[in-house]
């Protein structure tokens, strides 16, 4: 046994009996030393123990422990009279928990109201926005559907109108070409 | 070395405790003729005031009493009176900076109340004793508060380890570990005290 646990077994006061321990402590001073001023702290203690409160202390606290006891059974009876706990208590609890159920649903009640007009509300801003975003996307895509037709519109007319030109040359260019060969 | 006799002492104390919830003075009877010499032993050696020592013991007892609905008998009345003394004393020590201060005040007051040590001892064995005793009383005066006041309620208390662990709420390693150091300080102190 080494001296730490020694002195652990000596503190914690389970030495008695230990041969180890007696083997141990015939051999080392410094535990031996333990041991004895843990003996005479236990005998001074045993001393101080013999020492009393002055008689006068000792009657003084008596007397007033009786009065608050015999003050304290009073008041527990007096107030034991005047209400009957068992009688009075399950009524008081019931009326509690009937308010507060009552209370819980009115509260629900006023809370459920407005809470569905806000959701149809928000419900149908949110369908008019969604229409909205979609009849604009339509109106910018026939825009740029018109804008194409226009310019493809715009192109076939200058053709045609180049087309006929062209015809009309031709023709001025053969008739005169006959006029010539007539000549 | 002190029996741990706690186990029988606290059922004790639970019946005391319930006879008293039911107004029966007797009962309070037995549980300060008990208790009051070990908690008057520690507070003394806290404070070394006797009269605020007396005063704080008697407080203890009567705060007792007005708690009495709120203390569950099974627990006992022992662990519930330290730790009542425990925080008068500190607040004692707190407000007037009393304890290792006026050791030499009390030790010189009080020491003529004490019984010989051993009346089987011859006048020189007691003589030695008693020098013996006061050294230890030095020794243990001249700790910080909080180690003294471990080493009082073990061994002037004669509360359990397990019991002083719950009353200061430290695991019970802790606690022994504490209470070793500390013994390992007094007999320094005692090593020294008797080589001077």
């Amino acid at each position: 046994m080494n001296c730490r646990r020694a002195i652990k077994i000596l503190t914690a006061g389970k030495g008695s009996g230990d041969a180890r321990l007696a083997e141990h402590l015939a051999t080392c001073a410094k535990c031996r030393q333990h041991k004895t001023t843990i003996l005479d702290l236990e005998h001074l203690g045993g001393e101080e123990l013999q020492v009393d409160l002055s008689p006068v202390s000792i009657h003084e606290t008596r007397l007033q422990a009786s009065a608050m006891l015999a003050g304290r059974l009073k008041l527990i009876a007096g107030s034991s009279a005047a209400t009957p706990t068992r009688f009075l208590w399950r009524p008081i609890l019931a009326s509690c928990a009937a308010t507060i159920l009552v209370a819980a649903i009115i509260f629900a009640w006023l809370l459920a109201t407005p809470g569905r007009t806000v959701w149809n509300a928000t419900l149908s801003a949110h369908e008019a926005a969604a229409l909205d975003t979609k009849i604009e996307l339509l109106t910018r895509h026939v825009g740029d559907d018109l804008r194409g037709f226009r310019n493809r519109h715009r192109e076939n007319e200058l053709l045609t109108g180049v087309e006929a030109i062209s015809a009309s040359l031709r023709i001025d260019i053969a008739s005169s070409t006959m006029a010539l060969k007539l000549e | 070395m002190k029996s741990d006799q706690s186990e029988p002492v606290e059922e004790t104390d639970s019946i005391l405790l319930s006879r008293m919830k039911s107004g029966d003075m007797s009962a309070f009877d037995g549980l300060f003729e008990k208790h009051r010499r070990g908690l008057f032993a520690y507070t003394r050696a806290m404070i070394i005031d006797r009269g605020l020592a007396e005063d704080i013991v008697q407080e203890c007892f009567l705060e007792l009493v007005r708690n009495i609905e709120r203390i569950r008998p099974e627990q006992g009345a022992k662990g519930w009176l330290y730790r009542v003394a425990r925080n008068r004393v500190i607040d004692a020590l707190r407000a007037g900076g009393l304890g290792a201060a006026g050791a030499g005040a009390r030790t010189a007051d009080s020491s003529h109340e004490r019984d010989p040590v051993d009346p089987s001892l011859t006048p020189l064995e007691g003589t030695v004793a008693r020098e013996r005793a006061e050294d230890v009383r030095h020794a243990l005066e001249m700790l910080p508060p909080k180690e003294r006041d471990l080493l009082l309620l073990r061994y002037f208390g004669d509360l359990k380890f397990n019991e002083i662990a719950r009353l200061r709420k430290r695991p019970l390693g802790t606690v022994l570990w504490q209470a070793t150091r500390s013994l390992e300080k007094i007999r320094k102190l005692l090593a020294g005290i008797e080589s001077d």
